[in-house]
């Protein structure tokens, strides 16, 4: 049985009235069309050629009505020549085609859908998390740039995790300055010395070290520079508080 | 921005409803499939909720959309810098990026327990993904608060300075990028939940399918699923992008179970002083070496001497 907006009443003709149209250029998805239909019913007239009983609008809708074993379908009727049938066929299917979606209001008119009113508007929930997916992608959130290279030891990146959970939305400031992170290493209990051999030297070192580090039952090469440095000078050395 | 922000409180988490599986396929029936490529599936999965054993009702699954700032997330893991790592026993080469922590890889001269190099890479993205880990904890202990409470007491095995973020359940973490893993288990975990959010833009498939269960998680946009990914042999199926601009990526949070032997920070820094000390020594006396293991610095030392 038909299911036709009651204002449509004055406009309803049987299908059997009507043809589609001969090499419609439009491939249209009739399914889309049939959950519509049987969701909403006709709302809007198909249009036809009056001479003919082309469909020059609707042809996927006239479809979608037989599927739906309806008998008739409301038509506006339109007194043009076939070229002019032609055109506004191209026209009709065109002009939609040419036009975009704002996509926070399609957003907001498809979310708080229930299941079938969602189902006959034509998206999937996939279609509807790909919106939003470009919609995240075009929000401006100032990830602040890359710091190619810059050393963050685990208690800064600890320490600036802790202050961006505390408040700052979008973490922008957490990474240290160079500055800061200079005046961190300046105002920290160890400093680093490094020594630079050429590779004939530093065989002959790393050799040094390790039997003075035996003989004397040192830990470390820290442990044999700084031995060396209080026997050598004679001074003690300091504690480390 | 600010009330986003204010989202990572467990009570703002909303409430999920319960739903139940039979499992149809024991443990060792389903460690068979491991290797295997995951089929082209259907979601059974589609709901929102916290999924059962429907004899034991014990939890085994939640899948819950992600709380928080969406948008940041998704532009940190968009500008993650990825790299191709082939996993050796699946014969597979996955497009990924770990962050959080790593355990020592002396094979690899990794002598101490460390922060992942994305951290230092891409500050800002490493500190975004590490965020995450703290609301997703807390959708654990809402969720399924005996699981929290177990993996907390598996977690106090792991040095506070190795979780991912304070208090996590996690020590680490990757980014894969339209990986359809073949079945495997994450054996390299300590068996505890681990979390799976999922960004994706038009790209079909890519569902997660767990065989013990019969199930496979739709994984849409903005999802977050939780569960024991040691124990269930799990996989992802195929994908199908519908055009260039395609992805689809997930974000794995778990513990790895060699993060445990890691010692406080300031321990592992010496540790780490001392076995380069030992690998310059190691260095120059192979370098110094023979074929026949003559030491030539020995050599040229007492030739000196005889000098």
């Amino acid at each position: 049985m038909s299911k036709i907006a009651d204002s449509l009443s004055g406009l309803v003709v049987p299908l059997s009235e009507l043809k589609l149209l001969s090499k419609n250029p439009r491939k249209g998805n009739v399914g889309a069309v049939v959950k519509s239909y049987s969701t909403f019913g006709q709302l809007k007239p198909i249009v036809a050629r009056k001479a003919t009983g082309e469909i020059i609008a609707g042809n996927h809708q006239f479809l979608a009505a037989q599927e739906l074993g309806w008998s008739e379908i409301a038509v506006v009727w339109a007194d043009i020549d076939e070229k002019s049938a032609r055109a506004y066929a191209v026209a009709d299917n065109r002009t939609g085609e040419l036009a975009e979606w704002d996509v926070n209001a399609l957003i907001e008119s498809l979310q708080d859908l229930d299941t079938a009113l969602f189902d006959a508007a034509g998206f999937s929930l996939d279609e509807l998390d790909d919106l939003k997916a470009i919609l995240d992608e075009q929000a401006e959130i100032d990830l602040f740039p890359p710091r190619k290279g810059s050393a963050l030891p685990i208690d800064v990146v600890r320490a600036t995790n802790a202050a961006n959970l505390e408040g700052n939305p979008a973490g922008i400031d957490y990474a240290p300055s160079y500055q800061e992170r200079l005046e961190k290493y300046m105002g920290s209990a160890v400093r680093s010395i490094v020594v630079s051999l050429p590779l004939t030297k530093f065989a002959w070192a790393i050799e040094c070290l390790a039997e003075l580090r035996k003989q004397n039952d040192l830990e470390t090469n820290t442990d044999v520079f700084v031995w060396m440095l209080s026997n050598a000078t004679g001074k003690d050395i300091p504690s480390e508080e | 921005m600010q009330q986003e922000r204010t989202f990572q409180v467990k009570s703002d988490l909303a409430e999920l409803p319960d739903f139940y599986l039979k499992e149809v396929k024991t443990r060792d029936e389903a460690e068979e499939l491991v290797g295997q490529t995951v089929p082209d599936l259907e979601a059974t999965i589609t709901e929102y909720g916290i999924y059962r054993d429907a004899e034991s009702k014990e939890p085994l699954l939640i899948y819950a959309p992600f709380v928080g700032d969406l948008a940041r997330y998704r532009k940190a893991i968009l500008n993650v810098p990825m790299s191709a790592t082939p996993r050796g026993q699946l014969g597979f080469t996955n497009i990924s990026r770990t962050f959080g922590m790593a355990p020592r890889k002396p094979q690899h001269r990794m002598e101490t327990c460390r922060i992942t190099t994305l951290a230092t890479e891409e500050p800002a993205v490493h500190m975004a993904l590490v965020d995450v880990a703290k609301t997703l904890s807390q959708m654990v202990e809402k969720y399924v608060p005996e699981q929290f409470a177990h993996d907390t007491v598996v977690m106090e095995q792991v040095e506070e300075d190795w979780r991912i973020s304070e208090k996590s359940l996690w020590t680490s973490g990757v980014v894969n990028k339209a990986s359809a893993l073949p079945y495997h288990r994450d054996r390299s975990n300590f068996e505890t939940w681990s979390a799976m959010p999922v960004i994706r833009k038009e790209m079909r498939g890519g569902m997660l399918n767990i065989p013990a269960w019969n199930a496979t998680v739709a994984c849409r946009d903005g999802s977050v699923t939780i569960f024991n990914g040691f124990r269930y042999v799990h996989g992802v199926t195929p994908m199908k992008p519908l055009n260039k601009k395609a992805y689809r990526y997930s974000v794995v949070y778990y513990a790895l179970r060699g993060m445990k032997d890691c010692h406080t920070t300031a321990l592992e820094q010496a540790r780490g002083r001392e076995k380069r000390m030992q690998r310059e020594e190691d260095f120059i006396n192979k370098q110094y070496q023979t074929k026949d293991g003559v030491n030539l610095l020995k050599v040229l030392k007492s030739s000196d001497v005889d000098a």
